[in-house]
């Protein structure tokens, strides 16, 4: 049996168990047994114990623990990715699948909610509806956000530049994707129950007494980020310790410096949402008073600790986009990346500075008055290290030899769109301005700016670019300039008018606004199809050339770095031996360089 | 970690054993921050505020046990570092059954509590999930020790190859610490 | 290498010339009536000022690149430059400087202008509750409560009058769930959170009503629930004289009594 099968079996028995059991002791107190809350909370728990049980962990860790001799999953062809297996190739291609899999499916529900907005009043679905399909969509999407990079390019490509064999915990690599698919399977099934209209943010007292479905939401992410958790420690320990002879700290491709960075964001702030799901679920299901002003609780530190977390995690989504973007900029200008080491600071920076700023999402909660002024001065001195990823990309273009490959024009393009998002950014930290665009569709541009813009733009450089690298085939260029055009000029057709919108007084969240608004919310929802559409062409071409594309070689785009000094794709210990690494991995048109690392052909 | 069948794998000059013990550090950072916004729920909503009638002197007592179950536990350690499984057997034993004694303590403590502090106020709630979080991962902690408990019993630890014994006595100070901070931010402050 | 620099600063300038012409010019706000408003507008067009040439220096370097960088065969290589002192620590100070200057004005002086005078002419308390505003005038002892309407209907919705060239004090709470008191045509929200008074001072400068423009309206802004979008009703702002007719046709109103709360019943329903 397929590990997947195992797991979700033993998933729904620790459900029942869990459910069963609940119930039980509750009849036992002489409470009313079936209640959804604690009964549904206490089922998901051993659920998610035993899918992650059965899907792997108890034939590899449990038995070791127990003396037994471990089952590691091991298999061959397609099966190797239906099971707990350890090559972290394998893993990001899991990864990669499930992920693109959410985006597409959230990217059809902001279709249905641009069908709504497309004329004022209420057309396709109640407000009731809107709010749930909103919510699944921003949620949905920031999950992809915020793991698809690390989580595909991540497990596949850092072990690779880094010149290791696999990351530093090959079987809590597998368990950091394994505890997804709890995940999203809560999300795929919480519109039969009815969903959540609480967004993204989820914040209480609202979500404290709204329908059961909000439980959904919080399990989601309190599992969500505990996979973010354990993805970090692997990654960081991997990229401190596995490093190959000669893969200097300062030799370290950038993208492996972004994923590094990253994960000390979410190896931390990561527990702060965690505990604020833990918190709101409590209060739903056990009576207890954090958020709820009813029993004299404090609605609004629910989004202190939320925002702790959720303000980093927007660069959790933006970094490892940035360090893609410098990487193609880098090899397709081959020239050396400029000022390598103030990009890197700039990544720490913007790290360090995530922490102290999440205040400006509550400028107008009515927060206490001292804070707002020194949450201005951080949030807007992050732009000073935001710049230094600039003053890298500017500099690695000018005096280069550009090639304008496909995933050239997404970073170009995710560059060009991130500088919009961020100055949008820069006016919603004004507190002045913050206080009208606050909760418009002015934030609601902005955030599609950097996310979509930034983030998404620069997950698609990266798949374009590392296509051949995982595929072993090579898709279609015209098809791929193509996609980037018709989605860089829609996505701006799309948000810039949002940005408008707010300034005219259309509040976010929302199924209906004043009919004034309704010929630019037109045009926006017209420019949305055109975009959904442009994603048809991509499914199509990189279908295509996975069935019949031309095999790739090696190293198509003549990149320096490892990953690329091997074959398309890599075998199942990546390098035939341990690679020496030589000089760094920008060296173009260094003459005294060489190559960046030697390769032993067989050890 | 093991399940590694190749052969030629570098780990960048770090051995196995420091690329566990690395791991295991991050992870207790991880868990840190846990506390931290726990206790950050704490401070922000309440400030210092708390009720009269907690129980300090019991809590002193638990702070006692528990503190002694890390030197215990060190001794463990310490006693396989020197090739000595019987000493680590008795340690091992030892510590556990402090922890048990902690874990009857703070059930106790929460039975008076439940009476005492309304579960349904922000005090009462953030005490219960805060000692419930330390109490639940203390029992993973004793978890976690029984099967080191267990394998030693099978003579899986050497002097040189105990990273089980270490990071079971690792992850239980961790969560000795975890009981300071407790101590503090909810009783002391 | 020199003509390069020399022409993307020469289009540097140039795009910039343009652009702060447009951006000073160019009339994206919706009608405002209030002194806050005008203080939030500048504030806007001060910071697309600035964006102005931090935007164009990207963009100029970015297009003057792909139009003159681009490689002509396979194997040609970039300069190897690594970095350049002068423009990095160049690039660090001036964006060091700028973001302080934001941070100075708009920023800092516009908030102690919002948060500087606490006194107001008028106050009038809001209450919120999924999904209706309570509205007190304790003054006149009048109130008005709307109902989740929407915009199709929102005429029938009473009218939440403010005077004109008054300083007026908002007192906001609700009942419930979290909603947020904004009316665009002031440009000033705040939250309404529930155990929690907040506050919000306004000078009305303008006279205007919802039917000139649907900035004129009292919107929740922060997710309520289901009726998020419907908790809503039409501002008007009035001449003092008027304002006090206005009061005393409510009053009147009111000591009728209760033809509101026949109201109420009929629309409730969502
Ligand atoms: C990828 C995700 C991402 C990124 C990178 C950012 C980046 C930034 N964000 Fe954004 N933001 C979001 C995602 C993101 N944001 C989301 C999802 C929300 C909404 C959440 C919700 O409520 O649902 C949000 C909301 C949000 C708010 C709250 C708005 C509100 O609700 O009222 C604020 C307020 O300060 C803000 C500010 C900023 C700033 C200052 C940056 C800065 O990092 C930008 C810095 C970059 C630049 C400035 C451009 C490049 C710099 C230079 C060229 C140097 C020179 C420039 C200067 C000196 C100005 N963001
Ligand atoms: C990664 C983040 C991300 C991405 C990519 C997007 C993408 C898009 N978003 Fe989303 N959005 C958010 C994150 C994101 N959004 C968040 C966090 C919120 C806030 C939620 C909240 O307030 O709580 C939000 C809210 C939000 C709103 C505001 C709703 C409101 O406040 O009332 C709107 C409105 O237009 C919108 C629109 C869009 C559109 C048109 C796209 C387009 O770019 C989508 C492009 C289309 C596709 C990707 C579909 C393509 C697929 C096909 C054509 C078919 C193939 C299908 C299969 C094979 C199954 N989004
Ligand atoms: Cu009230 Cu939204
Ligand atoms: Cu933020």
């Amino acid at each position: 049996m397929l590990p997947v099968f195992r797991g979700l079996m033993w998933g729904v028995i620790g459900f029942l168990i869990g459910g069963g059991l609940t119930a039980l002791i509750r009849g036992v107190l002489g409470l009313e047994p079936w209640v959804f809350g604690s009964v549904f909370l206490v089922g998901y728990l051993f659920g998610l114990a035993g899918w992650l049980l059965g899907v792997g962990v108890w034939d590899t860790w449990m038995r070791e623990f127990l003396g037994l001799e471990p089952r590691p999953y091991q298999a061959e062809g397609w099966r190797r990715y239906f099971g707990f297996t350890t090559d972290h190739k394998v893993i990001g291609i899991q990864y990669g699948a499930t992920f693109l899999g959410m985006f597409f499916l959230a990217g059809l529900l902001a279709m249905m909610m641009r069908i709504e907005l497309m004329q004022p009043g209420r057309d396709i679905f109640n407000f009731a509806q809107y709010n749930r399909v909103m919510s699944l969509h921003g949620f949905l999407m920031v999950l992809v956000a915020v793991t698809a990079i690390p989580g595909m390019f991540g497990n596949y490509f850092v072990p690779l530049m880094i010149g290791a064999e696999d990351m530093a915990f090959p079987r809590m690599n597998a368990l950091s994707f394994w505890i997804w698919p709890p995940a999203a399977i809560l999300l795929l099934l919480s519109p039969f129950f009815g969903g959540w209209d609480s967004g993204w943010t989820g914040y209480p007292p609202l979500a404290l007494t709204n329908d059961p479905g909000q439980m959904f939401y919080n399990l989601a992410f309190f599992t969500g980020g505990l996979s973010s958790v354990v993805g970090s420690i692997n990654f960081l320990t991997t990229i401190i310790t596995m490093r190959a002879p000669g893969m200097t700290w300062g030799r370290l491709p950038i993208f492996v410096w972004s994923i590094f960075m990253t994960s000390i964001m979410s190896l931390t702030a990561t527990q702060f949402v965690g505990v604020a799901m833990l918190m709101t679920v409590l209060d739903r299901v056990a009576n207890t008073a954090f958020f709820d002003p009813a029993r004299g609780g404090y609605p609004l530190i629910y989004q202190h600790i939320f925002w702790f977390y959720s303000h980093p995690a927007v660069y959790v989504m933006m970094m490892p986009a940035w360090g893609i973007m410098l990487e193609v900029l880098a090899h397709f200008a081959r020239k050396p990346l400029f000022a390598y080491k103030w990009a890197v600071a700039g990544f720490g920076g913007v790290t360090a500075l995530s922490f102290a700023v999440w205040a400006h999402h509550m400028f107008t909660s009515g927060m206490p008055e001292t804070l707002h002024v020194p949450f201005m001065a951080t949030t807007e001195s992050i732009s000073v290290p935001t710049g230094l990823i600039f003053l890298s990309a500017l500099g690695t273009l000018w005096q280069g030899k550009l090639r304008f490959k496909t995933p050239m024009l997404f970073a170009l393009g995710g560059l060009f769109n991130f500088l919009i998002g961020g100055i949008t950014g820069v006016f919603n930290s004004d507190l002045p301005a913050d206080v009208h665009l606050h909760d418009t569709f002015w934030v609601v541009s902005h955030f599609h700016y950097t996310i979509v813009g930034g983030a998404i733009f620069g997950l698609f450089a990266g798949i374009y670019y590392w296509y051949p690298k995982m595929v072993g085939r090579m898709y279609s260029e015209r098809l791929g300039r193509l996609h980037f055009w018709l989605m860089f000029i829609f996505f701006n057709l799309v948000f810039l008018p949002m940005a408008w919108l707010g300034l005219h007084g259309m509040n976010r969240r929302i199924g209906d606004y004043p009919p004034e608004l309704g010929g630019v919310n037109a045009f926006v929802s017209i420019s949305a199809f055109i975009l959904g559409a442009s994603f048809l062409i991509f499914l199509y071409n990189m279908v295509m050339a996975w069935a019949r594309g031309p095999v790739a070689e090696a190293n198509p785009w003549g990149a320096r770095t490892l990953e690329w000094a091997t074959s398309s794709p890599p075998p199942v210990h990546n390098f035939p031996a341990v690679p020496q690494v030589l000089s760094g991995p920008y060296d173009y048109g260094v003459p005294e360089a060489g190559v960046h690392a030697a390769v032993p052909v067989e050890s | 970690m093991s399940g590694h069948s190749h052969e030629a794998v570098y780990e960048g000059g770090y051995t196995r054993l420091q690329i566990n013990r690395m791991g295991l550090w991050f992870f207790i950072i991880s868990e840190a921050f846990l506390f931290l916004a726990l206790h950050a729920y704490r401070l922000l909503a309440l400030g210092t505020f708390k009720p009269e009638n907690l129980n300090i002197t019991l809590a002193g007592v638990m702070t006692i046990v528990l503190l002694l179950s890390s030197l215990t536990v060190h001794r463990a350690e310490k006693a396989i570092a020197h090739g000595d499984t019987r000493g680590l057997l008795r340690y091992l034993l030892l510590t556990m059954g402090l922890g048990v004694a902690f874990l009857a303590l703070m059930g106790y403590e929460w039975s008076i509590a439940f009476r005492e502090i309304n579960p349904s106020s922000p005090y009462g709630s953030i005490f219960f999930l805060t000692t419930g979080s330390h109490a639940l991962h203390l029992l993973s902690g004793l978890f976690i020790l029984a099967l080191v408990y267990l394998a030693a019993r099978r003579g899986a630890y050497q002097p040189e190859d105990h990273w089980g014994v270490t990071a079971g006595a690792l992850y239980w100070h961790f969560v000795d610490v975890v009981w300071l901070s407790v101590f503090l931010i909810l009783y002391l402050v | 290498m020199r003509r390069d620099v020399v022409l993307v600063g020469l289009l540097w300038v140039l795009a910039t010339l343009v652009g702060e012409y447009v951006v000073s010019t160019l009339d994206i706000y919706p009608p405002k009536a209030a002194l806050e408003a005008e203080h939030i507008d500048q504030a806007i067009r001060t910071l697309l000022m600035l964006a102005v040439p931090v935007f164009n220096f990207v963009v100029v370097v970015m297009l003057y690149s792909i139009w003159r960088f681009r490689a002509r065969d396979e194997a040609e290589v970039g300069e190897p430059i690594y970095t350049h002192r002068t423009f990095t620590v160049g690039w660090l100070v001036v964006t060091s400087a700028l973001a302080a200057v934001l941070f100075y004005n708009p920023g800092y002086v516009g908030w102690k202008f919002l948060k500087s005078n606490p006194t107001a002419d008028l106050e009038i308390q809001v209450t919120a509750a999924q999904w209706h505003w309570h509205i007190t005038y304790p003054d006149y002892g009048v109130s008005l409560k709307s109902r989740p309407i929407g915009f199709a209907r929102i005429e029938e919705n009473p009218v939440l009058a403010l005077p004109a060239g008054k300083r007026v004090k908002f007192e906001v709470t609700s009942d419930d769930v979290i909603h947020s008191f904004w009316i665009p045509a002031l440009r000033m929200k705040v939250d309404a959170v529930p155990g929690v008074v907040t506050t919000m001072y306004v000078t009305i400068t303008e006279t205007g009503s919802y039917e000139e423009d649907a900035v004129f309206r009292v919107q929740c802004a922060e997710l309520c629930g289901t009726g998020h979008p419907r908790m809503t009703m039409p501002v008007v702002i009035l001449e003092p004289e008027e304002f006090e007719d206005w009061i005393k046709q409510q009053q009147m109103q009111e000591a009728m009594g209760g033809s509101m709360e026949g109201m109420e019943k009929q629309g409730d329903g969502h």
